[in-house]
């Protein structure tokens, strides 16, 4: 053996040492439709951290808003009938669309002819892009309520009715929660189970809006960005 | 109105909510709840203790 081809087996012993001890790893314990639940071990509290930070702020996802109300005769406030719109979660396809993109949502609905009610749902809005819809179809927005009055002789039936146009843009936890890809986000230490020493388990949840894997991709490929402009500041100056 | 959201955590649980109903008439309500897959005590506190108040509303709307 000589000397050049022992220094690289060293090298080689070094690097799987590196890989073993000190690379990160990640093992996927479950996996549902919106969660998923993961092992990572070989890195530092401060690590997973950050990932989760990233994945409630800095995500990008679309929600609705800014609502315009051409008529709004039901019993909710025209405040309370947009915050609700405003938490719908919107199906929404990152690499499609850029940061200044605006959809918009027309939703109209009137109570019945006679005295009843008519639900109105999240799946009732119309959208300007078939893409974008949103991720629950059965989510009450308003119940409108037609009741029937009698004056006197006369009998009328009082009906109920919106028309609005909402404008969803996509945005980051960080300015609004309606913005967070993510619900229950966390991490915990795995020290008491023997199989995984040293390691942490990582739960996200998604509120609909984005499939679980591309909130910790994106997560993750924006704390390298972040990272890279950092050395991109250090080395131009 | 049922709110859209938990509070706490943010998962959406209005969608659930008319089935929520009709179910606890003859279910256990944690049980129902359970089935919903709605698990963390956060969410369940907003389904378990609402009170629908707009039909009693409407009478004066």
């Amino acid at each position: 053996m000589t000397a050049r081809s022992a220094l690289v087996e060293g090298e080689e012993e070094e690097f799987r040492f590196l890989r073993a001890k000190k690379f990160m790893e990640v093992k996927i314990v479950e996996r549902g439709e919106n969660e998923v639940k993961f092992v990572l071990s070989g890195v530092k509290v401060r690590f997973a951290n950050a990932l989760r930070r990233a994945m409630i702020a800095e995500v990008p996802k679309l929600a609705i808003d800014e609502v315009n109300i051409h008529e709004n005769t039901s019993l909710l406030y025209d405040e309370q009938l947009a915050l609700r719109l405003a938490l719908i979660p919107l199906k929404t396809d990152l690499g499609a669309y850029s940061a200044d993109d605006v959809f918009f949502l027309n939703l109209e609905a009137v109570s019945p002819e006679r005295a009843g009610y008519t639900m109105v749902y999240s799946k009732e809005l119309i959208s300007s892009d078939p893409k974008v819809e949103a991720a629950f179809e059965n989510i009450p927005i308003v119940k409108l309520i037609s009741t029937e009055k009698e004056i006197g002789i006369i009998k009328s039936i009082a009906r109920q009715k919106i028309s609005l146009e909402a404008i969803a843009r996509l945005g980051k936890g960080k300015e609004h929660a309606k913005w967070q890809p993510v619900t229950a986000c966390s991490y915990k230490d795995t020290q008491g189970e023997e199989e995984h020493k040293n390691a942490l388990l990582v739960t996200v949840e998604g509120d609909g809006s984005l499939p679980v894997d591309e909130i910790v991709e994106e997560a993750a490929r924006i704390m390298r960005e972040k990272c890279e402009s950092v050395v991109e500041e250090l080395t131009s100056s | 109105m049922i709110p859209v959201r938990c509070y706490t955590c943010g998962k959406v649980i209005s969608d659930v909510w008319e089935e929520y109903r009709e179910r606890i008439k003859h279910e256990e309500p944690g049980k129902v709840l359970d089935g919903l897959g709605i698990n963390r005590y956060c969410c369940r506190r907003i389904l378990l203790t609402h009170a629908e108040l707009i039909d009693e509303i409407a009478p004066y709307g």
